[in-house]
């Protein structure tokens, strides 16, 4: 099932490609009917497998390079109760990110979002490392394309500068995972998992930080985060919602994957300094937000802010801190998606996103104005939505070993609630200054797109228990593989 | 199956599924669903009762046991081994005098809106509000533990925030609403620390459970102290105490009922709750509790200064709770939970009523300035007369309610320490002062607005109703210190018999602070009287000229806001624009593109080694040649 749902989003790209150019085999329909399809294959997982223990689901080994290296290649497909989630992420904000560019009529686009979709979903259900990074590489080919190709502004610098920015990060990822396999003699991860923490020695060390630092410029943390800001700005709203909702969270997904279980001691060591930086980055991030004129930058500026807590609960090596900064990888990708899909409605009516340009929007958009301040609320941490029930677990965790870090992460909240309140109250309140002649969503895949995120968002917010359960299964893959000390 | 303590989470469930109903499908159905909202607000009335009888019995049957109305629902979030939080109800004397306050408001409130939004846009909205607005807050009173209690916190925060924004088109309504939400957030951001540090050495967010390990002295008195009083925060926040007190007289945007539901009666008392429901352990900890009593008093004085001066009659109303609440702080900070409990109880039904008649009079002539208004009192006789009684109460002149709560303040402060009993005698003169220039300005004298006031009448019975019946209660919640009144509804000794249960020890009467209070409240009263009543307002005018500086120094509320608005702007706007212009330059620019440069220009120079030509490259190899041999020689 694991493997079918990977190949689904590359055999989809294939058929749109290859499709009749007539008005019966329109590619958005294509592409929707095969996200959907991804979609209920992945909704399935938790209901066939067990991840009780951190087993795994649909587990698949192939062998693949036996003979030209000191030690076997395979190939190996599965998800734990972290994968699962993420991949069902994936797939629910695919189906959005097709909804939202229903007046996109390209073949091109279709394929390479389905392309995107595919490859971020083998990044989540690799269990070798060489295969991990091969899909890790794959993802950028379609963000390029459809950035450059789609995207508004300066999307030609935006796109090299991802490209590159994620290059190096590649390179380092790259250099960790070797060190990693020879220091274990393989890159299979569960083999590598189930060996428990390797031993100290200077290259571990060297392992650690060349990894850490690819999977934080993914994530991004201060200082490596520039390019966020300036790949939203110009990306298609499809694009930011699938670069915000889901590729961000592959730094995350790396950290606790591959670091945690083989490297985790050394946050012993150097978890204050992590701690310390995630929480730099919340304040960083959350304080700039405060001078960006152009709503996407906010939204992007915010996202730094909310991934340094990530890197705060998964610094404070404690049980519920890495829970919580599991989590959060979620539910950052439901909220922030449904940022970006309100930004992306704004912008197709009234051509701005400068916050300045707009006022008093409310009275002609009240669905999106409704859709905008229930997607704000939940990014500011109201209790009752998701946001909030993974940053109070990772609150409580990381309070246990870095007291002080939590605090000033805790006094990011209060700066959430100033910037989205303020901004949204600059965009939809008070007097209103211009007349669109457009009108409020009217068509069913625009609300249908935001439905789909809102829904999660306030169900798992009042009732948490089904979803933290099955993240709860991931994690003692961790635990049992001793990554806590 | 009957409903009593067990079932207080019904008090939840039927505003909420009202909410739903009406928010989404009220424009469909007739009158726009406001009967539903009634309807759930009387069941909640019908339940609240119940309850308060079951408690009743259960106390005289069973006496008082701290743990035993504990009720736990379901787990919430269960991490075995890790973390538990269980979805809990808990029914206790502060639940049940909490409840009694918020239903009965809240119906009310309900039904008094009926009159008062008619016509509205978007009345469906605003009842829907109501209904969202009063499942968080009875959640919040019936809640068991901590963190649930931070959930129905930070709901009825939402709940204010959105009806302050009700008429989001007005910029100051839209500003006002956010202010309320960030500088109460403040508050918050204290409250959850709190909350996670005696989760940290308590393991549990369970109150009953917090208490007793804090008074078997399981945990060290610095750090309870320091989570303490990060709850602590919380309270000031929500019930805009000193120095976050700033968002409470802009929340008037919203319209009246709101003011009299939220910002008088019941969300503005949840800080007060909270340290009433902690009380317990702050009595634990000397430091924690005159930082209580100390804010307390601070802001019931310069609150009251405020209240002197202000021209908008919802705004002096605005800052005479700002300071009221601060008595009650006063009282937690001496240790008096009846004290507290019992002005709580008597200042929701007096101001509720206040707010109310106010919401008649701007009803009637539009006009919320009371510098215009004037000369309603035979226009307009029934709201004329229970604002009076409202005014009285809260001026304290017996036998109204508020003199009898304010009295047991007073009392318990005169035994604490005589600067405080002196400084809160001073605010009780200011409060007798400004209630009675209220009355004056609004109900008598000529008019100021012919017009206004020819078009002025009486307000609907949907209106005046709510009025009587809370300015009935307002008379009468007083007479509870009383054990026989408070026999009538089957309370032994009285209301503090209803809070301290078993041991009503700590409530009784002293004739001469009672007499010094009622010889201030008359003071103050006298002297509203003789400068805007009986000189017609002349005497006021004259008095504009004695101290320019202090009247400035009032009529700007002690620059407060100017201050607040100055850190913002130039301190924390000044800070991100420099962290952006960091941002932008020094980490993007030359360090992500300065980087990108000068890899570039070694590339551009080091492909001149690329020359094509055979000799170089020969060159090249054999200095290469000599330069590894040299380094094998020198190695071995």
């Amino acid at each position: 099932m694991v493997v079918l749902t990977l190949l689904i989003p590359f055999l989809a790209s294939l058929m749109i490609s290859l499709s009749p150019n007539s008005a019966k085999y329109q590619p958005k329909y294509i592409a929707l009917f095969f996200s959907l399809i991804t979609f209920l294959f992945s909704m399935s997982f938790p209901f066939i497998y067990d991840f009780a223990d951190g087993a795994y689901g649909g587990y698949e080994k192939f062998v693949w390079l036996n003979e030209l290296f000191p030690f076997e290649i395979s190939i190996a497909f599965g998800v734990d109760g972290l994968a699962c989630l993420l991949v069902i992420l994936t797939n629910l904000l695919a189906i959005s990110a097709v909804l939202i560019s229903f007046n996109i009529k390209d073949k091109a686009y279709y394929t390479w979002l389905m392309i995107l979709q595919g490859s971020i979903i083998g990044v989540f259900v690799s269990l070798n490392l060489i295969q991990f990074f091969i899909f890790w590489e794959l993802e950028l080919l379609p963000m390029f394309m459809l950035i450059t190709f789609w995207g508004t502004g300066n999307r030609e610098y935006s796109a090299m500068k991802f490209v590159l920015y994620t290059l190096v990060a590649s390179a380092l990822i790259l250099t960790g995972i070797i060190i990693l396999g020879y220091e274990t003699q393989s890159f299979d991860i569960i083999q590598i998992n189930s060996m428990g923490m390797l031993v100290d020695s200077e290259l571990v060390s060297f392992a650690f930080w060349f990894l850490m630092i690819g999977f934080l410029i993914k994530l991004p943390i201060f200082p490596f985060h520039t390019w966020l800001p300036d790949a939203h700005t110009d990306a298609p709203t499809a694009v930011s919602v699938m670069l915000a909702g889901i590729l961000l969270k592959m730094g995350g997904y790396g950290i606790l994957k591959i670091i945690l279980p083989t490297m985790g001691f050394l946050l012993n060591d150097y978890g204050l300094l992590l701690g310390s930086l995630g929480a730099f980055s919340i304040i960083y991030g959350a304080i700039q937000t405060l001078k960006q004129s152009d709503l996407k930058r906010v939204i992007a500026f915010s996202s730094i802010s909310h991934m340094g807590f990530v890197l705060v609960g998964i610094a404070s090596n404690s049980e519920l801190g890495i829970l919580g900064a599991s989590l959060q990888l979620i539910t950052h990708g439901l909220i922030s998606g449904l940022l970006f899909l309100g930004v992306g409605l704004i912008y197709e009516r009234t051509n701005t996103r400068e916050i300045s340009d707009m006022s008093g929007i409310t009275n002609q958009f009240p669905k999106i104005t409704l859709i905008m301040m229930f997607a704000g609320l939940a990014s500011l941490g109201l209790p009752g939505m998701i946001g909030f029930i993974a940053e109070i677990i990772i609150f409580i965790g990381s309070y246990q070993s870095l007291p002080f870090v939590t605090v000033v992460a805790i006094s990011g909240v209060l700066f959430s609630a100033a910037y989205m309140l303020w901004s949204l109250q600059r965009i939809f309140f008070g007097i209103e200054k211009n007349k669109y002649n457009s009108e409020d969503i009217n068509s069913w895949p625009q609300l249908v797109s935001t439905l789909l995120l809102m829904f999660p968002i306030v169900a798992f917010g009042i009732y948490p228990q089904p979803f933290i359960a099955i993240m709860e299964e991931g994690l003692n893959f961790l635990l049992n593989a001793g990554a806590i000390l | 199956m009957s409903i009593g303590m067990q079932q207080s989470w019904l008090l939840t469930l039927i505003p909420l599924t009202s909410f739903l109903i009406v928010s989404l499908f009220g424009k469909k159905l007739p009158r726009q669903g406001d009967w539903i909202v009634v309807l759930s607000g009387s069941l909640c009335f019908l339940i609240t009762l119940l309850i308060i009888g079951d408690f009743q019995s259960f106390f005289h049957g069973h006496g008082f046991e701290p743990d035993g109305n504990n009720i736990y629902n379901f787990d919430w979030i269960n991490i075995p081994n890790y973390l538990l939080i269980e979805y809990s109800t808990f029914v206790d004397a502060i639940t049940v005098v909490m409840l009694f306050v918020v239903s009965l408001v809240g119906l009310m409130v309900i039904i008094y809106s009926i009159g008062y939004m008619q016509g509205e846009q978007r009345y469906h909205w605003y009842f829907s509000l109501l209904a969202f607005f009063l499942a968080a807050m009875f959640t919040l009173i019936t809640t068991g533990n901590l963190l649930q209690l931070y959930l129905a916190w930070e709901g009825v925060g939402l709940g204010s925030y959105l009806l302050i924004g009700f008429y989001w088109e007005k910029q100051s309504a839209a500003e006002a609403a956010k202010k309320a939400f960030i500088t109460t957030r403040i508050g918050d951001v204290g409250l959850l620390i709190g909350i996670i540090m005696l989760w940290r050495v308590a393991g549990t967010f369970d109150i009953q459970t917090i208490i007793q390990l804090a008074q078997e002295s399981t945990f060290s008195d610095g750090y309870l102290t320091t989570a303490m009083i990060f709850l602590f925060f919380g309270a000031v926040g929500k019930s805009a105490q000193f120095p976050l007190h700033v968002w409470l007289p802009d929340a008037m945007e919203g319209p009246t009922p709101v003011s009299a539901l939220i910002h008088a009666a019941t969300m503005v008392v949840a800080g007060v709750y909270l340290v009433s429901r902690m009380l317990p352990i702050y009595t634990l900890l000397p430091i924690a509790q005159n930082l209580i009593l100390i804010t307390g008093l601070i802001t019931a004085l310069l609150a009251a200064t405020m209240g002197l001066l202000a021209q908008d009659i919802k705004k002096v109303l605005a800052y005479s709770t700002v300071s009221q609440l601060g008595y009650m702080f006063v009282a937690l900070g001496v240790g008096s939970l009846t004290a507290a409990m019992f002005h709580l109880f008597t200042h929701a039904f007096f101001k509720a009523l206040l707010f109310l008649g106010s919401g008649s009079v701007i009803h009637a002539t539009h006009k919320q300035d009371i510098s215009q208004l004037g000369g309603l009192k035979n226009k307009m006789p029934i709201t004329f007369v229970t604002f009076s009684i409202g005014a009285l109460s809260l001026a304290g002149i017996p036998p109204l309610s508020g003199f009898w709560s304010k009295d047991e303040i007073l009392l318990y402060t005169s035994e604490f320490g005589a600067i405080f009993y002196g400084l809160l005698l001073f605010a009780a003169l200011l409060t007798a002062i400004y209630s009675t220039r209220l009355v004056i300005l609004t109900f008598f004298g000529t008019p100021k607005d012919q017009e206004a006031n020819d078009h002025a009448h009486e307000s609907p019975k949907l209106m005046s109703v709510p009025l009587l019946i809370l300015a009935f209660f307002a008379t009468v919640s007083g007479f509870f210190i009383f054990p026989f009144v408070g026999n009538l509804v089957g309370f032994d000794s009285g209301f503090s018999g209803i809070v301290y249960l078993d041991h009503p020890h700590d409530f009784h009467i002293e004739l001469s602070t009672m007499l010094v209070a009622i010889s201030v409240s008359l003071l103050g009263v006298l002297i509203g009287y003789l400068y805007w009543l009986n000189a017609d307002g002349r005497r006021a005018e004259n008095a504009k000229e004695w101290a320019p500086e202090v009247r400035n120094l009032l009529l700007n509320n002690y620059y407060f806001d100017n201050f607040y608005q100055a850190i913002i702007n130039k301190f924390i706007l000044g800070l991100a624009s420099i962290i952006a212009w960091f941002d932008d330059q020094v980490v993007n620019r030359s360090g992500i593109d300065g980087s990108a440069q000068i890899i570039n220009y070694i590339g551009f120079r080091l492909k001149f080694l690329q020359t094509g030509k055979i000799p170089n490259y020969v060159l090249m190899m054999a200095l290469g040649i000599i330069l590894f041999s040299f380094i094998m020689v020198v190695n071995y």
